[in-house]
């Protein structure tokens, strides 16, 4: 066995920036996490909270306004942990869909409609040559089996496909080269229910034949119930609290994940009203001094005004930028 | 192995199957085909051949059409038809190589300009909108009379002034396609940006260069024409401009000799039609959003229905 304490995928204080002529916009701050092998961690939180845009960052695919600040992305490779963010950039493209892999947002766009969904996962498997050439047809039969689409589909085109079947193929694609790690940018949004949990399912089953570690950035709380062992909540560009999966349902401290969660229908009591968090996100470019939820938070002091607070440990695990909560917390208890 | 050659049939077949339906475009396609037929076959097609020396006596002068000669004689004597069909030769030879310098020159700048961005975005697009102010006619007569008449330099001259109209209409197609997110994709399996250009974008683009092709086309066969007209053709060779112009300055209007001016004429706005009908019709069929869905093989059988059983057992084939 390796080094156990490694974990594969640790985020260290990520901050990204993006420099356009309107200002400067902090999209990330400071953010951590750390991912095991076979694990899956889920990301939530609102439109805009920079969730996306972490994950690009985690590939060095931001636009050209986008400005990594500081921070690092250590992958796990042979029991040493290397830096994405400092690789040169051939040993990045080494990295990049042999290590770590991205199912996209909106799998439409994601394909490119003129050309066959097969001839555009084979282009991955011989840029990485990650098949001998004369097993890249057998190779490209075999992903679209595995994702459950008939790999009698191989030569037709996106626009032929339903919308499950394009997600499905993306994420084919993303596999093509086996990694370690698969970001999966919102990969049930824009899907109808059930084909939403056709999706969900496939990623489980995927995720434990293959080992893989998945992080899964979403709005939607159900799908990281279902699928996730930990999940993060973001808040304008922050991390709020990181909890394993029942924690976080069961045991909230954050005072947003609490108001996020009682947003969220409840299938005891359908027909309760759904809780709304009054006021809107802060705009990034001109972030409050202290904690970033502190306009619309009912349980804010003169303290959160002044400064950031501190991630505090709740329990093993389970961390929350929170103190006050944490307080009520365990007076609560 | 068998299967793939099958595939490939099916599509090109599905291509032609959709062309076939569209009415204007099959017009346009044989009126096309009727031109280069006639181009090709010119010396076994044409009574006489315009480039021989005959002698002609008055009575040939702007002859009316006869037996003989069809469509009257030249003022020269010569046979109009003769000229007609030889002159088609031109137009064509005028129109493809020019059309070829035009998008070649319209593709490399829309695709470097469209996809790089920044500096070299705004120094191709300050030198097309130069070219795109310059107004084209007088500027070509101005190259000819300075570099001589001849059809090499006719050729070079529309192909190198027509460029900047197709390069605009590529540099904003590639500009949206560039955003969306299969290139990102793309640039993150690690292919190289010319890799990213050839394989991804240039597809996106190649229907409406198409489409802009055979407007190229035909626009350099009108130039050719309006060149050739004003007197700055080649002087050697008979082309539909240089017949009009022949007819125009010896007095074949007002002699009434219609059969000079009308057949030069009519040939042009056929090839041109003809372009245009079979350039709407590939753009619509050539772009595979605009047909079809992923349902798309019911309701090709529903067409199919409409055409009787003998399509019917083509795609029991098929299966």
């Amino acid at each position: 066995m390796k080094a156990n304490n490694i974990p594969l995928l640790q985020v260290k204080d990520l901050c990204v920036e993006y420099h356009i002529p309107a200002g400067v916009f902090r999209a990330v701050d400071k953010l951590s996490f750390s991912l095991e092998k076979g694990k899956s961690l889920g990301i939530v939180g609102e439109s805009g909270c920079g969730k996306t845009t972490a994950m690009l960052a985690l590939l060095r695919l931001l636009p050209e306004s986008g400005r990594i600040v500081e921070g690092e992305v250590l992958l796990e490779v042979e029991g040493e942990q290397k830096d994405i963010l400092r690789l040169s950039p051939s040993e990045l493209q080494e990295f990049r869909w042999n290590k770590i892999a991205m199912v996209f947002q909106g799998a439409m766009n994601a394909l490119n409609p003129v050309r066959t969904v097969g001839s555009q996962i084979r282009e991955a498997l011989i840029f990485h040559n990650s098949v001998p050439k004369n097993k890249v047809e057998e190779e490209i039969d075999l992903l679209l089996d595995l994702v459950g689409v008939s790999p009698a589909y191989k030569n037709r085109y996106p626009h032929q496909y339903s919308g499950g079947m394009r997600q499905r193929a993306m994420i084919a694609m993303a596999l093509a080269c086996r990694p370690d790690v698969l970001i999966a940018d919102e990969p049930t949004t824009a899907l109808d229910m059930m084909v939403q949990a056709q999706i969900l399912d496939l990623l489980k089953k995927l995720q434990h034949e293959l080992d893989l570690a998945v992080v899964m950035v979403t709005h939607d709380l159900g799908a990281v119930a279902d699928l996730c062992d930990d999940v993060l909540v973001m808040y304008a560009g922050m991390m709020a609290e990181m909890a394993p999966v029942e924690t976080i349902f069961e045991k909230p401290v954050h005072p947003y994940t609490r108001r996020l969660i009682s947003a969220f229908p409840d299938i005891d009591n359908p027909k309760a009203d759904l809780a709304s968090i009054s006021g809107y996100p802060p705009a990034l470019n001109n972030l409050p001094k202290g904690c970033r939820f502190e306009p619309r938070c009912e349980l804010s002091t003169d303290k959160c005004i002044l400064e950031i607070p501190d991630v505090i440990e709740v329990s093993k695990g389970h961390y929350c930028r929170c103190p006050i909560s944490l307080s009520d917390y365990k007076v609560a208890k | 192995m068998k299967q793939k050659k099958m595939k490939k049939k099916k599509s090109t077949g599905s291509f032609w199957f959709k062309f076939k339906d569209n009415k204007y475009g099959i017009v346009g396609l044989y009126i096309f085909l009727v031109i280069v037929f006639v181009a090709l076959l010119a010396p076994v097609l044409a009574p006489y051949n315009p480039y021989e020396s005959i002698t002609a006596t008055k009575d040939d002068v702007m002859a009316s059409p006869s037996g003989d000669h069809w469509l009257g004689q030249d003022e020269a004597g010569r046979d109009i038809l003769s000229l007609v069909i030889y002159g088609s030769r031109i137009s064509l030879v005028v129109g493809f190589a020019a059309a070829v310098i035009t998008v070649l020159l319209g593709c490399i700048v829309g695709l470097s300009s469209g996809y790089a961005g920044g500096w070299l975005d705004s120094l191709l697009m300050r030198i097309t909108d130069g070219f795109l102010a310059v107004p084209k006619i007088p500027l070509m007569l101005v190259i000819i009379t300075v570099s001589g008449k001849s059809l090499t330099n006719i050729i070079l001259v529309i192909g190198l002034l027509s460029w900047p109209f197709t390069a605009r209409i590529v540099r904003a197609q590639v500009m949206s396609v560039k955003e969306r997110t299969f290139v990102l994709r793309a640039r993150s399996i690690g292919l190289s940006h010319p890799a990213i250009v050839i394989k991804h974008i240039f597809p996106q683009v190649l229907p409406l260069i198409f489409a802009s092709a055979t407007l190229d086309i035909s626009y350099a066969i009108l130039a050719e024409a309006t060149l050739s007209f004003l007197g700055l053709g080649d002087p050697t060779l008979v082309s539909w401009g240089s017949t009009l112009n022949n007819a125009f300055t010896r007095g074949a209007v007002t002699r009434g000799a219609w059969f000079y001016i009308a057949p030069p004429g009519i040939a042009l706005v056929l090839i041109t039609l003809s372009l245009a009908l079979i350039g709407t019709a590939v753009q619509e069929i050539i772009n595979p959003r605009l047909g079809s869905h992923h349902l798309f093989d019911e309701r090709k059988i529903v067409s199919l229905l409409r055409h009787g059983i003998k399509q019917e057992v083509i795609i029991n084939e098929s299966k």
